[in-house]
Parts: C-alpha cells; structure tokens; sequence
C-alpha cells in the first residue's frame, strides 16, 4: 500500500508540473498578448546589447566610453578588447533592466495570464520592483562574496579546497555555485508577483506567502523553476570559452553568442519559468 | 521628448555606428586585427606560405603603415612585416623595414629600441651571436631606460644559460648586476629606480647570491616604502630565509610580524599560509 502511496503522489507531482504547462500554453493560445510583455523585454535587452558592442565607435563611446574607461580600462575600448568586456557589460544591463522595466513587463505578463486588468500591474509597480531588485541584489551579492572568499583562499598560497584546485573552484565549479544559487533564489521568490497580482498584499508579504509557497512545494517549485534554466546550459558552456572561440573563429562570435542568449532568456525561459510557476500558484490557491 | 523620439535617435545612432567610413579607429583596428590573423599564419608555418600570399598580406599591411603615423597600429603594421620577413628568413628585407621604422619613429626611444632589438633577433637567426650582442648592447648605450633595454642583460644571461656556457652566463649576471645597480643610482626613487632594484634581487636570485638578495630588497624597501606595497617584498625576504637559506627562525619571526600589525589584511593571509607550510616542512 505504501509502495502505491508513493506512486500516486509521484503521479500527482508530474501531473501539477505537466498541468502548469498546459495551462500556461492555453493562455498564450487563447490570449498570445501574454507574451508580448517577454517580446517587449528581449527587444529592449537586443537594443541594450548591440548599444554596449557599438559603445567604442561614435556616436555611443562619447557616452559610454569615460564609463568604461573609469570601471574596467582603456583597452575594452578597443577591437578585439570591447569583446572580453562585452558578456559581462550585457549580463549587468540585463540586470538593471529586469529591475526597472522586466519587473513591470512580468508582472504585466502575470496579469494577463490572470485575465485581470493592466492597470492591477501598473499599480503595484514599486513592489514588483522591490522584489526583482531584493531578488538580484542578494543573489549578485552572494556570488560575489563567494568569488571573493575563493580568490582570498586561493591568494593565500592554498593549493586546494576539498581536494579541488583553484582552476576548477574559480571555473567549472563557479559557474555551477552561481546557477544553483540562481536557482534558489528564483525559487524562494517565485511567487511573489502571482501574489502581488491576485492579492492586496505588498512586497513584504508577498516575498513571505512566496517562501512558505516554496518550502510547501519545494520540489514541483525547483522543477518549475530549474527545467527551464537547463535549456541555458548549452549557452553557459559557449560562454565559459569564448576566449577559445573568439581566437578560433572571430571576436563577433561574442555578439552572436549575445543574441543568442537575449533570444534563450527573454523568450524561452522567462515565459516558461514565469507562467509556470504562475499557473502552479493559481491552481494551489483554488484547492486550498 | 516624445515617447517615439529615443527609439528613434537610438536606431540613427546605430546606422551611424554601422555605416562609418572604415577610417576611425575602431575599423582601422578591426581591419588590422584581421591581417594580423593571417600575418601570424603564415609565421607559424612560413614553410607552406606562398610568395603570393606573402605579398597579400605585405600589401595590406603597408596600407596601414601609411596611416597616422601616430596610431598605434601603423608602428605594428611596420613591426608585423618585419616578422614576417624574419620567418621567412629575408634578412635584407628585415633590417630594410626595420631602418624604416627607426627613421620614421627616430624621436621615440621605446620604438627604436624594439626594432634594434628585433634587428639582433635576424642576426641571431642568422646565427652571429656577436653581431646580435653588439646590438643589445648598443640599446643598453641609447635606450638605458626603455622597457627592451631594462630586459636585455638578463635576456643576454639567459642566453648564455641556454647554450650551456656557465662562466659567460656568470659574467653577463654580474654585468647586469652592475648595469642595474648605476640605473638604480642614477634614477633614485623613481618608477625607473624601482624597477632596477627589483632587477638587481632577480639577478642575484639566478646567481643564488641569498644574502645580496635580502641585502637588495632591504634597500628597496627603506628607499621606497610608502610609495609602493612593500609587504611583498618582507614576504619575499620571509620566504627567502625560509625556503632557500634554511633560517626557519628568522622566516617565522618576519611572517608573524607582518600577521601582527594588520591580522586581517590579505597579506596576513599569505603569511599565515606561509607559516603553515614552514611548520609542515621537516626542521
């Protein structure tokens, strides 16, 4: 008995996941005005990131060019050198962009999926904005105490941590820290918005009835959250030797690698991730 | 503004971006980087280049020589031809454009420098050790404080090193030593000065000279502290006495006092890493 017992519960887990597609895939069907919000932002993010490649030729280095001379140096404001600067200039803009423009197009995105009305978004701007920033600010924080932790460790003359050396920890074993905080940190706030946009809580509230949501269902919630994410992996992998591929083929190869990543990101993930997860919450409220 | 007025400007910005001439910098760098590529082909195998495909590659890169003078990439237009020449073993032709760089760039000392150093590179290709020396020295003479020149005693020891000749190599490490100290003297507490010294501990390091080395980075450090970070250098001298003339007590003594006067500082860290690995050696 308890053997069927677990398997109705693994059915029912799969069952809620493949529910939450199907009720996002629906919603776009029925009303695709709910992906133009996710349109919207990637063609913002595509505008940003061809304005950071052209930032060292006139008009944009006039404006661009003291910032990153002051931040990073004189060289990235030179070919081949604006493409070692450029993925880490695009994945700062994207940052600041989800912030104020992403955090209102989701949320947009949330109450349409609702069929509420835009103005529900509009008006619950500033908490959305609290929330994407507190999202991307702990999760930026933390990496970089990380980074910082392990090159302190490493500068110290240690050869390993445990039994791993310093190419692997600030390489390979980086990337995975950073995705897997990336992870939770989506996971914990994942349901914020869906709760700004049904109920009249503010941010604080919402950020607490999104972790409780999480720790309730917390695997559906990673699955949700973390399926999507594994579409990039092939993306992280290309990023990790764009040095290789630039020396191999051509700088440009950076751009293209871009593009690529604003179209994966603002078009597939983000709506997947999004409305799934907004889907998730509807149904678990309509139950309780 | 009105709403439809950025995106607009942005989209011109973008045109004027991508429609430029292919004489600002940026195209000029761009256009450079890709003769470069097939510069640096045909170095890595001169062998299997074809004449025709040399004098491609010539031609492009004397189109950028032609250039501002001034711009970075018209000094290495002129260098990469030279290279070019010397893998395919055209000596004339090397010295040929290598004058040409001298006359053009005769007030730039660095730039001289570089090409009289790559004029010793074609002798020694050619296998006349003496010409090429006769070179290096002439840009020790002329150029004393441009980067080639602060680099070619010890170039010129290594030399040695490599060709199994130990008196002449010891020589030429004392020359060094020598010519570094009158530097050092002639250009006290300065960038210039600061280099020499930390020449003169590199060069007494090879000679494993322990005791000048230390004598060296103590003057180093009373003559420079506070402009530069001197902690490197007592974590040098720690590991120096530690590692090469096994007075563990003194190393240890050196580590802790730097740990004292600032625990938290990175440096701390370094020598307290240090200390460790002192204290897992056998005494």
């Amino acid at each position: 008995m308890k053997g069927l017992d677990i398997m109705v519960e693994k059915r029912s887990g799969f069952d809620t996941f493949r529910r939450s597609y199907a009720y996002a895939a629906r919603a776009l069907k029925g009303d695709p005005a709910v992906f133009l919000p996710f349109l919207i932002f990637a063609g913002i993010e595509f505008i940003s990131l061809i304005g950071l490649y052209l930032a060292p030729q006139a008009p944009f280095r006039s404006v661009l060019g003291p910032i990153i001379t002051t931040f990073w140096g004189k060289q990235y404001l030179h070919y081949p050198g604006n493409f070692f600067l450029l993925p880490k200039l695009a994945n700062l803009a994207r940052m600041v962009l989800s912030v104020v423009v992403g955090s209102l197009l989701t949320g947009i995105a949330v109450a349409l999926l609702y069929k509420k009305p835009v103005l529900t978004a509009l008006r619950k701007y500033a908490h959305f904005l609290v929330v994407i920033f507190l999202l991307l600010f702990i999760f930026y924080m933390t990496n970089r105490q990380i980074h910082i932790f392990l090159v302190k460790y490493f500068s110290a003359g240690h050869k390993n941590l445990l039994m791993v050396g310093a190419n692997m920890w600030l390489g390979p074993v980086s990337i995975a820290i950073s995705q897997l905080l990336a992870l939770i940190m989506q996971s914990l706030l994942a349901y914020a918005i869906p709760v700004l946009i049904l109920t009249d809580a503010k941010f604080p509230g919402a950020i607490g009835r999104s972790v409780v949501c999480f720790f309730r269902n917390p695997l559906i919630t990673l699955c949700l959250v973390g399926f999507p994410m594994l579409i990039a992996l092939p993306l992280i992998f290309i990023n990790y030797n764009s040095v290789f591929l630039m020396d191999t083929f051509m700088p440009e190869i950076v751009l293209w690698v871009g593009v690529l990543g604003v179209v994966i990101n603002s078009l597939v993930i983000d709506p997947l991730v999004t409305l799934s997860t907004a889907a998730f919450y509807v149904e678990k409220e309509s139950n309780t | 503004m009105r709403p439809l007025s950025f995106p607009v400007f942005l989209a011109v910005c973008i045109l004027m971006a991508g429609c430029g001439n292919g004489h600002d910098q940026y195209s000029l760098e761009r256009g450079f980087f890709a003769v470069q590529k097939k510069a640096q082909a045909i170095i890595n195998n001169p062998e299997a280049t074809p004449p025709a495909e040399l004098k491609n590659v010539v031609d492009a890169l004397t189109g950028f020589t032609k250039t501002d003078p001034g711009k970075k990439v018209a000094v290495d237009a002129r260098f990469m031809i030279a290279r070019l020449y010397l893998a395919k073993k055209e000596y004339t032709k090397v010295r040929e454009t290598l004058a040409g760089v001298r006359s053009a760039y005769a007030k730039v000392g660095p730039v001289c420098a570089e090409a009289m150093f790559m004029d010793g590179l074609a002798w020694e290709d050619q296998g006349e050790w003496d010409r090429a020396l006769t070179k290096y020295q002439e840009i020790m003479n002329r150029y004393p404080t441009t980067p080639r020149a602060i680099e070619l005693p010890i170039y010129i020891a290594m030399h040695y090193k490599e060709k199994l000749k130990p008196d002449k190599m010891i020589e030429a490490f004392h020359a060094a030593e020598v010519y570094y100290a009158v530097l050092a003297e002639k250009y006290p507490r300065s960038q210039m000065g600061y280099k020499c010294r930390v020449m003169t501990a590199q060069v007494q390091a090879e000679l494993k000279e322990w005791p000048d080395v230390i004598k060296t980075l103590e003057t180093t450090i009373a003559e420079f502290k506070g402009n530069v970070p001197v902690v490197s250098i007592r974590l040098d001298i720690a590991n120096i006495y530690g590692t090469k003339m096994n007075d563990k007590a003194t190393a240890r003594t050196l580590l802790q006092k730097i740990i004292d006067e600032d625990p938290k500082a990175p440096s701390a860290n370094v020598a307290r890493a240090m200390l460790d690995n002192l204290s897992k050696e056998k005494p």
